[in-house]
């Protein structure tokens, strides 16, 4: 590799000058690994442009799941039982609720739990400045993508 | 009547509006599912991964800062879901490729390393299919955090503040992992293409 093809991404990027440009082009005429990188690129996003995306209206359905309550202990174990056995399940429930009510913070149980955890987390760390200096949610992402 | 602002849906969201939420949730679906089906590729578990996204949105909404566009945020949540995604099921795109029988590959490639407007060089009339499938066989084989940068920046045609932002890095990292995303596929093209004995044509 010579040292002009380290450019081929300024240059793709359409970054650089006029002269820049001219004389990666000229580099390009003698360099086949270049032109081979940026023919591949070419295609393949030209490729990947045309697919369509199919799209279906969520927006009802997303508005009403967010909306929904939060399942609670006992629809969460209720679900995993078919109604037969819902009885057995609700019996079962009643202990876990008599268990759990004893837990604190456990009374009830959130889709989405782990991540009102990080949010908390985040929210701690503000105690320490961090969220004063950047946009708080980029903080929290930034704390979920470690998690993850 | 002027439609109402992202931030007063949001606000309108907040004070428990579902219908609020519905309209924004209206407003930015398509960027979504643009998103979630350009990195992860086509799938029936697409929809699926729209919902959770918005979902994900939604259970954050309250510590949104509304000084900023809400499309970067989501579109960002979007991005985190994807790379996860990717990160946990490697398997969940079959393998494409080696579905294809060994002279259509061997004519993909080809085409695929040809100049742009040669005749039946990839000039978008041959086999567009062909070429997605080939296209998706290579960014399979990618890190899913190069992959989602390629697409942002390539694809999505995003700057790379933008890619940044909705990678949760700094402009640089974007950079990089752009760079390292277009040198991977060189170097996996090559490898199928010596696999298919196609390696002498490509220059
Ligand atoms: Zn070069």
């Amino acid at each position: 590799m010579k040292r002009a093809c380290a450019l081929l991404d300024r240059y793709r990027d359409g970054e650089l000058d006029d002269a820049g440009r001219e004389s990666f082009e000229r580099h390009l005429a003698g360099c086949g690994e270049c032109r081979a990188r940026l023919r591949l690129l070419d295609n393949l996003v030209r490729a990947l442009k045309m697919e369509p995306v199919r799209t279906v209206d969520l927006s009802a359905r997303i508005a009403r799941r967010a909306f929904a309550p939060a399942p609670t202990w006992y629809t969460l174990v209720a679900s995993c039982f078919p109604p037969r056995l819902a009885l057995a399940a609700a019996a079962l429930g009643v202990l876990l609720f008599v268990f759990a009510w004893f837990l604190p913070g456990s009374r009830t149980v959130s889709a989405y739990t782990e991540y009102e955890k990080l949010l908390n987390e985040a929210e701690a760390s503000n105690l320490a400045g961090r969220l004063l200096v950047q946009n708080d949610s980029e903080l929290l992402l930034q704390l979920i993508s470690q998690e993850e | 009547m002027m439609d109402p602002s992202d931030s007063e849906l949001i606000e309108r969201t907040l004070k428990g509006d579902e219908g609020a939420f519905a309209e924004l949730v209206r407003r930015y679906q398509s960027a979504v599912w643009g998103t979630v089906h350009r990195v992860l590729g086509y799938s029936s578990e697409n929809e699926d991964a729209v919902q959770e996204v918005f979902l994900r949105a939604y259970a954050a909404l309250r510590r949104f800062d509304h000084r900023y566009p809400f499309g970067p945020w989501v579109t960002r949540i979007a991005t985190n879901y994807c790379i996860d995604q990717l990160r946990r099921k490697r398997s969940r795109k079959v393998q494409l490729w080696s579905e294809l029988r060994e002279h259509e590959q061997e004519r993909l490639l080809r085409d695929l390393s040809m100049e742009r407007g040669s005749a039946e060089g990839a000039s978008g009339t041959g086999d567009p299919e062909g070429y997605v499938r080939v296209a998706r066989a290579l960014l399979d084989g990618l890190n899913p955090k190069y992959r989602a940068a390629f697409i942002l920046r390539e694809v999505d045609d995003k700057d790379y503040s933008e890619v940044a932002a909705a990678l949760g890095t700094s402009e640089v990292t974007a950079r990089v992992r752009v760079s390292r995303a277009r040198a991977e596929l060189q170097r996996k093209f090559r490898a199928y293409l010596s696999s298919c004995g196609a390696g002498e044509r490509e220059r």
